[in-house]
């Protein structure tokens, strides 16, 4: 059984703020290991659970993608590092995986929640995928679902859990903390987290055939809004894309394999559009 | 049994970045102690095969070449720290039985983790006789103007294709796979290390089946530099000439000749970055 465990920050226990998620935080050295520790957990769920090769994807944004420890993981796993990746999120999955977990999540832009943003906070107001809005989880659980592989877990803060109990009714949901806006939270000792995420993923994969790859209508169209104009005219620029209005552009593919790397080109576009000479003071600080 | 073991630090278990591996990277003290690590695996793995002489060579142009933590370096070995070197195998001589390549990466323009030659800013391609040469390469051939062989090359996927290029007697050992140039699926950091033991033990076994790297004499060395600022100041070196605007050429007797004229002419060639237009 071959288990892919992708990992974000913002919805690690003990995280509620940029300082502990990015550079030059002055929380930044114990976020990552937070976070790295939350990872070896739900390692050793799916090991325990029978796994016999776990990839963990580093999936948080900051500082290039290379946020979790590689040598405090368990020895068993292998760990996929650095930025600049096609896949993003879940770089390398394909349909001899068994199963997804997505570990220390967020809520989409929008949906109040610890450090709410959807794939970048500074350019992306609302993702839709067929019409219906989206997060990362939607839009991973979207792609791992094209590929036949069902998420298994997903865990963050409670806000979180209703974002992924809409899509994903069938996947084991760990709540390690109850948001009280985007910037706090009331969150599980980290050590008990932990034990929540690994025994979580050991149920989870303990029932297996319960779970589904989400399968959206084809071809799939992505709607892209931004938060500036100036962000969907540079998007605009993708070959393929069509404007809807002034905000948003959208995209068409035959799948969302295919869509994925198009929505992370479009998002990429739209990002050099922010030195624009009335940037400052205009926009909201990254999200993450 | 004398082995040489050569460092770098792109192909070390962990290492996918920049950050990692240069000063003021925010992971540049964990890049030194995988490197410092990867290496005492080689160590062990040499001892475990005999060894009794044993140099390590900290060969990572970054931190001037001193990023091996030598108090945490496996006692039985040597090292050979700082820079203002002529190479990265400095010492090599005929008394050595083999050579090491420890943390290596491949040539640049052959997509692979923090691929480059010598240095990333500098230099576009390097080519021997006219093949597209990389730094294990170039090292392999300044041993094996000493009878040296290379015997196992770290590092990740797409070296073990370079290496087997040019050394198909030598052991790549694979502890990551590149996904693009600051991205990989890496094997767990002591995991990679015990592989780099037991396959360096393995490798000096098999030493009778490991052969120097000689090319016919003299040997055409090619410099081609991504600036043609880079080629004015090495094209003054007397022996080396203009082959094109971003090109140049000489003709060494051996291949430990050809690694100490390549350093000087990027050496001089850097000298260009003072170019108020760069």
């Amino acid at each position: 059984m071959k288990v892919y465990i992708s990992v974000d920050m913002e919805g690690v226990a003990g995280i509620v703020d940029r300082a502990q998620g990015s550079l030059p935080g002055i929380d930044y050295e114990r976020g990552r290991r937070l976070m790295t520790q939350e990872a070896a957990a739900a390692v050793r769920g799916a090991l325990a659970a029978g796994a016999t090769e776990v990839w963990v994807s580093d999936s948080h944004g900051a500082n290039g993608m290379r946020n979790i420890i590689a040598e405090d993981l368990p020895e068993e796993c292998w760990l996929i590092s650095g930025d600049s990746r096609p896949m993003g999120q879940i770089e390398g999955l394909d349909g001899s995986f068994a199963a997804l977990a997505l570990v220390g999540y967020h809520t989409r832009h929008g949906l109040s929640g610890v450090l709410d943003h959807t794939i970048s906070g500074r350019e992306v107001f609302e993702l839709r995928l067929n019409g219906r809005p989206v997060g990362e989880v939607g839009l991973n659980a979207a792609v791992a679902g094209h590929l036949g592989v069902p998420v298994v877990l997903v865990s963050g803060d409670h806000k979180l859990a209703g974002e992924a109990a809409e899509i994903l009714p069938w996947a084991e949901y760990v709540t390690v903390k109850r948001a009280i806006g985007r910037h706090a939270s009331i969150a599980m000792h980290p050590t008990k987290a932990r034990q929540a995420i690994m025994d979580g993923l050991t149920r989870a994969l303990g029932r297996l055939p319960s779970m589904k790859p989400l399968v959206l209508d084809k071809p799939v169209t992505a709607d892209l809004a931004f938060k500036h104009t100036s962000m969907a005219d540079a998007a605009a620029g993708l070959p393929g894309t069509a404007r809807v209005n002034d905000l948003t552009v959208r995209i068409t593919a035959p799948d969302a394999r295919a869509l994925y790397p198009l929505i992370m080109t479009a998002i990429h576009l739209g990002g050099h559009a922010v030195s624009a000479p009335m940037k400052s003071g205009t926009l909201n600080p990254p999200g993450s | 049994m004398k082995v040489y073991i050569a460092t770098d630090m792109e192909g070390i278990t962990g290492i996918v970045d920049r950050a990692q591996i240069s000063p003021p990277g925010v992971d540049l003290r964990r890049g030194r102690n995988l490197l410092t690590e990867d290496t005492n695996a080689a160590i062990r793995g040499a001892l475990a095969a005999g060894a009794t002489d044993i140099i390590v060579s900290s060969g990572h142009g970054g931190n001037g070449m001193r990023n091996i933590i030598d108090e945490n370096l496996h006692p039985a070995a040597w090292l050979v720290s700082g820079d203002t070197r002529r190479s990265s195998v400095e010492g090599m001589d005929d008394s050595f039985d083999a050579l090491v390549l420890i943390g290596f990466h491949t040539r640049h323009g052959l997509s692979g983790v923090l691929d480059h030659t010598i240095t990333a800013r500098d230099i576009y391609e390097i080519r021997v006789h006219g093949r597209p040469i990389g730094e294990i390469g170039l090292y392999g051939l300044a041993a094996g103007h000493f009878g040296v062989p290379v015997v196992l090359v770290s590092g990740d996927d797409r070296l073990a294709a370079e290496t087997r290029e040019w050394f198909p007697w030598a052991v790549p050992v694979v502890v990551k796979y590149a996904i693009g140039r600051h991205a990989a699926r890496l094997m767990h950091p002591r995991r990679g290390q015990r592989l780099i033991e037991e396959q360096t033990t393995e490798a000096l076994r098999r030493l009778a089946t490991m052969k120097p790297l000689r090319l016919p004499a003299p040997i055409t060395v090619e410099l081609q530099f991504k600036r043609t600022a880079h080629a004015d100041e090495a094209d003054r070196i007397p022996g080396v000439e203009r082959v094109d605007d971003c090109t140049v050429r000489a003709q060494v007797p051996d291949g430990a000749t050809a690694v100490s004229l390549v350093r000087t002419c990027i050496k001089l060639g850097a000298t260009a970055q003072n170019d108020p237009m760069r």
